[in-house]
């Protein structure tokens, strides 16, 4: 047995292998994987919860029915203890609680008077005209998406029977959404890549025009894929909400270089033996197909800058894949090929390269004009990207997870919140301290987006008017430390426990809740702005900083533009260097620069002007779709290359190379975008953006390659 | 007159028209001692009943006072009864809730036209005391059952049944809100020195013990109540029936 056979039996062996690993593929969307860029921050929130607690909390809002009427509080309350009583679940807030803690469960009009005399539920608890309610569920952060996506059921199950009772019920909060990212991608997952497989094989049985070929590029694809996926189980890696790409993406990339093989064997098989063919197509293409993997490999590597490790993760396993997909087109490729006896055609694309190649000849200083115009355009409208971070936006609009945190953030109270920590010389019953409390928390209010600050002086202004018998009138400060002291000890432990998730045990370390009821960016950037305004302004022995889930998930996304533009420039350097360094011809590395950068400046402004931010899945757009324009300029050089020692001017060899290998960068690129554009049949937003822009900078790819390069090598010389 | 109050009268009225020629007033006292002894709210209710309509005849001060002490039975044993619902039994807290505030309600409209005395005092603070049933509640009606209790201990401070009631606020606080179970245990001891065979100071005690963390204290208790009343539910249902 020869020993490209052995190799090829035991890539087989390992992928049936890899099968078995990847159906144990596991979905992860939680928040924390997004945020590990700025370990002061982690420091920090990590702090915040050591003193705190959770910031992770489910909202539960009811509508439709009279929230005082006896009824409608008996099934709050029966619903507070089946939400109580769920696994996971740590704490529950709502008017139940209060009802059932405080009034005995027996008496809704002084319930009534309690939650509409004073401001302390509003925004909170319950709706601005007492109409809706809402109760709040804090959840165990360290939950695991099985047991997340549990907890979520389960609290819908909790609340489902007052459905019965006639209320309308929402469930709103980062716990839901992770699980409805964790559900939808797993969705996706299962539809996208069918999707992209069925539609690249189809364009590819078309333009191969070949059953057996097909089903050696397919087998070749699906390998590189299961290889890849297999590996990330057996590294302990899940499939979150960008790497639910990397199963299409992979399989696009891999069919590229086997097409390129495939057709090689194609047109030398017209006139020789299988096995001569396969010999010869196997050692014209090794250098471009390990050329053009390493350097793709190369784009996904320079993901490793990237901030954000769901990122990074993508990068590192996409190049891993890359890496695999060369034995698997150089070696079990072709000995699928002998295996299958594929038989020799004449792709219909090869007629398509000579047109395009003599047309582009003909004209090289309109063609370079023409992309120098779009180069300007496009870097114009590159400024005018923004950069999203709403995750909210991850799922389509009409999803009922988003219409239900729109509805809830409008009626009643808000969905996440922004942590703000004190830290004082003086203890917080002292009522100097108190003033700066009060003003920091009135700033906060003042925000359109913040539905209700929740902060301990409102519970000692609660406590003051429980400890004097309800009267709302006595809501209001303590008249002194002394009395603030006196209520804080006539608490039971369950006081207490209120009082400790606004203050630390040391009593000099203040929680200020900012709940926001706004996803939209922009908005909560600016009342983090000027709330650190505030507190740098804080007199002095009173410090302050602000944190939360959100605002580290918000921030990280904004570190995505300086990631992104880091990734992009090392990985320009590297690819072009490694062109040059592969093809043994500086010039020519230089050369590789413009058709290929074109391509990523059209997908920035194609991103500015259709509104597409750049977030967790379109960061990789750039460096992606730079390493695969990468592949087509590779092979089309290496090819010229070749062609030009044969002797000839340049344009014959351009156009010499141009009809080698042109057919199958057009079969590789309408491969590739169809795979891509199917991605845009996806309902997880980043995916479907991702898809789209992938696809379009694959065309412009093909068009710099087919156009650009030619033309820059023949410009200089006079048209006959 | 609250609404509980009218339906009681109805009720009542409904019950004596049912039961037929009314008893006098020893036999009354009887029955409400039997409704009492065999924790049966229901035969308190028709004690009461009958109390109600025969003072709309007469103007005596014993059957006022039998009606203040029936009204208290009704409204005590129906706590009892509330105690022991299930949670998220809210309609049925709310009508059993209902029914102690209007019999308790009663009792004080009774106790208001009679001569201030010790047992009034401490009538008026066990009435008071069954509508404390939450924080909320405990804040409205703290003041009036403290003061009712001081005027009976003032009053006479022999009144073992006045000790049993100034017990309660220790007893059942929180510790940060003046609870002593120390001193919960003190009154009552106090209350059993001058009265041996009172029931619900033996059965509170053993509560207390209980919460102290003296089981062994608390059994004596539970015991002694069982075998001094064999239908004493409380401590039925915590030791069962005595051998």
């Amino acid at each position: 047995m020869s020993w490209r056979r052995a190799v090829a039996i035991a890539l087989a062996v390992l992928t049936a292998a890899a099968a078995v690993a990847a159906s144990r593929m596991r979905v992860d969307n939680r928040l924390e994987r997004w945020v590990d860029t700025d370990p002061g921050e982690a420091r920090r929130y990590h702090e915040f919860r050591d003193l705190f607690g959770s910031d992770e909390f489910v909202v539960v809002a009811l509508s439709g029915e009279p929230i005082f009427d006896p009824d409608s509080l008996d099934a709050m309350v029966a619903a507070q203890e089946r939400l109580e009583a769920v696994p996971g679940v740590t704490r529950v807030d709502s008017l139940a609680v209060v009802y059932r803690e405080l009034f005995g469960g027996e008496d809704p009009e002084a319930l009534e008077a309690e939650a509409t005399s004073t401001p302390f539920y509003r925004g909170l608890l319950l709706s601005d005209d007492g109409a809706d309610a809402a109760m709040l569920v804090e959840v165990d952060p360290v939950a695991e998406p099985e047991a997340r996506h549990r907890i979520v059921a389960d609290l819908r199950r909790a609340v489902e029977p007052l459905e019965g009772h006639g209320f309308s019920i929402e469930l709103v909060g980062s716990t839901v959404l992770v699980d409805a990212l964790d559900e939808l991608s797993k969705q996706e997952a299962l539809r996208t890549f069918p999707a992209a497989m069925a539609a690249s094989l189809l364009v590819l049985a078309l333009l191969l025009r070949s059953l057996r070929g097909m089903i050696v590029a397919a087998a070749c694809s699906g390998a590189t894929v299961l290889l890849t996926l297999g590996l990330m189980v057996v590294t302990g890696r899940e499939l979150h909400m960008v790497s639910t790409a990397l199963p299409s993406l992979l399989w696009v990339l891999a069919l590229g270089n086997s097409i390129h093989v495939l057709q090689r064997y194609q047109r030398l098989h017209e006139q020789h033996p299988v096995d001569d063919a396969i010999g010869e197509a196997v050692a014209d293409a090794s250098l471009p197909c390990t050329l053009a993997a390493l350097t793709t490999a190369l784009g996904f590597v320079s993901l490793v800058t990237a901030d954000m490790a769901p990122v990074r993760e993508v990068g590192v396993f996409a190049a891993l894949g890359l890496l695999l997909s060369l034995p698997v087109n150089l070696v079990l490729g072709p000995e699928l090929i002998r295996l299958l006896r594929v038989p020799a055609r004449r792709s219909v694309a090869r007629a398509g390269a000579r047109w395009s190649g003599r047309a582009v000849l003909r004209r090289p200083r309109l063609v370079l004009a023409a992309a120098a115009l779009v180069a300007v355009a496009a870097a114009a409208m590159v400024p005018f990207i923004r950069v999203e971070a709403n995750p909210l936006a991850f799922l389509p609009s009409g999803h009922e997870v988003t219409k239900a945190f729109r509805s809830v953030g409008e009626r009643i109270a808000g969905f996440h919140s922004l942590e703000v920590v004190l830290q004082s010389e003086l203890p917080w019953t002292d009522p100097r301290l108190w003033p700066v409390v009060d003003g920091l928390q009135a700033r906060l209010e003042a925000s359109p987006v913040v539905a209700k600050v929740v902060s301990p002086l409102d519970l000692l202004r609660k406590l003051r008017q429980w400890q004097r018998g309800f009267d709302a009138a006595d809501y209001a400060l303590p008249a002194s430390r002394e009395e603030a002291e006196d209520l804080l000890a006539a608490l039971d432990g369950r006081g207490r426990a209120l009082v400790h998730r606004l203050v630390a045990e040391d009593g000099r370390t203040l929680r200020l809740s900012a709940i926001v009821n706004e996803m939209d960016e922009g908005k909560f950037l600016a009342l983090v702005a000027s709330t650190r305004r505030d507190l740098a302004e804080l007199p002095g022995g009173v410090d302050g900083w602000v944190t939360g889930m959100v605002l580290r998930l918000v921030e990280a996304q904004r570190g995505l533009v300086s990631s992104q533009l880091r990734s992009l420039g090392l990985a320009c350097a590297v690819i072009f260097v490694a062109i040059g360094f592969g093809l043994r011809s500086w010039r020519l590395g230089l050369l590789s620069v413009p058709p290929n950068v074109l391509p990523v400046v059209v997908v920035f402004a194609l991103m500015a002007v259709a509104g597409i931010p750049l977030d967790a899945a379109t960061v990789m757009v750039a460096s992606v779709t730079l390493g695969i324009a990468v592949d087509n300029t590779i092979h089309l050089l290496t090819t010229f290359q070749r062609e030009r020692v044969l002797g000839g001017s340049r344009r014959l060899a351009v156009a010499r190379a141009v009809e080698h290998v042109g057919a199958a960068m057009l079969v590789t690129t309408a491969t590739a975008c169809i795979g891509f554009f199917s991605l845009c049949l996806s309902a997880f937003v980043p995916i479907r953006d991702f898809g789209l822009l992938a696809g379009s900078a694959l065309v412009v790819a093909l068009a710099a390659a087919l156009w650009m390069v030619p033309a820059m090598l023949t410009v200089k010389e006079k048209v006959p | 007159m609250t609404l509980g109050r009218a339906v009681c009268i109805v009720l009542a009225s409904a019950t004596v028209c049912a039961a037929g020629e009314p008893r006098d007033l020893p036999s009354l006292d009887r029955a409400l001692g039997d409704a009492i002894r065999t924790y049966d709210p229901a035969a308190a209710t028709a004690v009461l009943s009958e109390v109600r309509v025969a003072r709309s005849s007469s103007g005596s001060p014993q059957l006022a006072e039998l009606h203040a002490r029936a009204a208290l039975a009704v409204a005590e044993l129906l706590r009892i009864e509330l105690e022991e619902l299930a949670p998220g039994e809210g309609e049925q807290r709310r009508l059993l809730g209902l029914r102690i505030d209007a019999a308790a309600e009663d009792g004080l409209h009774v106790l208001d036209g009679l001569p201030e005395t010790s047992e009034l005092q401490r009538t008026r603070a066990d009435l008071i005391a069954t509508m404390i049933r939450s924080d909320f509640r405990a804040k409205k009606y703290e003041q009036s059952f403290r003061a009712a209790v001081e005027r009976a201990l003032a009053l006479d401070p022999r009144n073992a049944r006045a000790w049993v009631s100034s017990a309660k606020p220790y007893l059942f606080a929180e510790l940060e809100q003046g609870g002593d179970v120390v001193e919960a245990v003190r009154r009552l001891d106090r209350a059993l020195e001058l009265d041996p065979r009172l029931e619900s100071a033996r059965l509170l005690r053993a509560v207390a013990h209980d919460k102290a963390g003296d089981p062994a204290a608390a059994e004596r208790d539970w015991q002694v109540a069982l075998r001094a009343n064999p239908q004493c539910r409380p401590a039925l249902e915590r030791v069962g029936p005595s051998p």
